[in-house]
């Protein structure tokens, strides 16, 4: 199946009112999102934000409490925890924005209380 | 994004994806552009047919649903990071955290309670975190500090203690902060953590009339916009996290009956729906940001709404 079409499974299954976020569909859908955004602007944001962490913050910050610098546009950096989050990237686990609990939030940010 | 794009494909032309994705990559507008695409996809959800219209540049219509034989328009409000309040939750979490780096980087373990009667802004930022890091000795009352015309009060002070996933709501409460924030340290067992660093800003202002005030601007100006046609929806998000609405009212009477006055004073505004970010720095597993809708009696589609106060 192609990507197209394993993307449009998954948003069929999350149309539904009583949907829940399965972690390995963030395995397509970053290739989607980064193709949507730009891959290379997806990776130009995580680019800068690695330098201000490695001088303003550290793991556990970032990973508790979502820890950013101020007036970061955080698409790029949402979908970065989405991405890495699931441990799946070649990247350490967990560097950015609370990865996957923050990615799984934001997938369903309306979900019924 | 997926979820719109599978049930509105026809209007996801290549002009529509590249005004996204700009709208997306550019700071001052991508709350926005993420609030319609997440309002498309929650009514999607609830089972209307959406038409985005807003993926179409200068389109003051921004949805339009289709459910049970109606077409109802719906108004997007994005309010920004800090609207209404102090300080915003993202500013706050970016100084906490930069505190809190400074106080680990030092070994101390310190209770910081920042004092302020107005505004905390993005040029204060640098000022009280060096004066925090600089604050040393044992102090009975705050400190006054000035920055660019402006007074604050400081006081650090050691702290210990610890505190469990249960109660560290509760412990964070008992600090009475406006906005704070707790940094703790797992110990060997794994259910308690010890307390490193907590910090708040502390605020005797009653903002109520501002955040109400700036509610009914929101609605206000979805109103505007669904001028002349039929009762429609304003959804307004927050991005900063609101775990109670009814803490945006004015007065003690009820935020459901100040939401029936805008809509009795602006008839075009059929419910208000009200949604915010989730808190991220108390992580319950699973929590989702917070929804609440306020309907006419005389609408129709008070269903497709979802959670709801009857009114």
């Amino acid at each position: 199946m192609t990507m197209e079409g394993i993307v449009r499974k998954i948003a069929e299954r999350y149309s539904r009112a009583d949907a829940r976020v399965n972690d390995l569909d963030l395995i397509h859908l970053r290739p989607y999102m980064e193709g949507f955004l730009d891959p290379q602007w997806v990776e130009a944001q995580l680019h800068d934000y690695d330098a201000w962490a490695s001088k303003n913050s550290d793991d556990t910050l970032r990973r508790s409490i979502l820890h950013r610098p101020l007036g970061l546009n955080t698409c790029g950096h949402d979908m970065g925890g989405a991405i890495l989050g699931t441990g799946i990237s070649t990247r350490p686990v967990f560097p950015y924005f609370g990865g996957r609990q923050k990615a799984i939030d934001h997938c369903l940010q309306y979900g019924d209380p | 994004m997926a979820i719109l794009e599978r049930h509105a494909a026809s209007s996801f032309d290549q002009e529509a994806r590249e005004y996204v994705r700009q709208r997306l990559q550019d700071t001052s507008n991508f709350l926005g552009a993420v609030h319609e695409i997440n309002t498309a996809a929650h009514f999607i959800r609830r089972g209307a047919n959406v038409e985005p219209l807003f993926l179409k540049k200068a389109n003051e219509r921004e949805i339009v649903l289709h459910w049970a034989e109606q077409s109802i328009p719906v108004q997007c409000k994005s309010k920004q990071p800090g609207a209404g309040r102090l300080i915003s939750q993202d500013m706050f979490t970016t100084l906490a955290g930069s505190i809190a780096l400074d106080a680990k980087l030092a070994r101390r373990s310190v209770l910081v309670k920042i004092g302020s009667t107005g505004n905390i802004r993005r040029q204060d930022f640098e000022f009280l975190r060096s004066c925090v890091s600089g604050f040393r000795g044992r102090h009975v009352a705050p400190a006054l500090i000035q920055h660019d015309g402006r007074v604050f009060t400081l006081k650090v002070e050691p702290i210990s203690g610890s505190f469990t996933i249960e109660s560290v709501k509760d412990y964070l409460a008992s600090f009475d902060f406006q906005v704070g924030m707790i940094v703790g340290e797992p110990v060997r067992d794994g259910t308690n953590f010890n307390v490193a660093c907590v910090i708040g800003i502390e605020a005797r202002v009653d903002d109520r009339l501002r955040t109400s005030r700036s509610l009914r601007e929101s609605v206000r100006a979805a109103a505007d916009q669904l001028k002349g046609g039929p009762p429609g929806i304003a959804a307004i998000h927050y991005a900063d996290p609101t775990p109670d609405f009814e803490g945006l009212r004015a007065r003690d009477e009820p935020l459901i009956s100040e939401m029936a006055k805008l809509m009795d004073l602006w008839p075009q505004v059929g419910a208000i729906m009200l949604s915010s970010e989730p808190d991220f720095q108390l992580l319950p597993v699973g929590r989702a940001g917070e929804v609440r809708s306020y309907a006419r009696e005389s609408v129709e589609f008070a269903d497709l709404l979802g959670p709801r106060i009857a009114g």
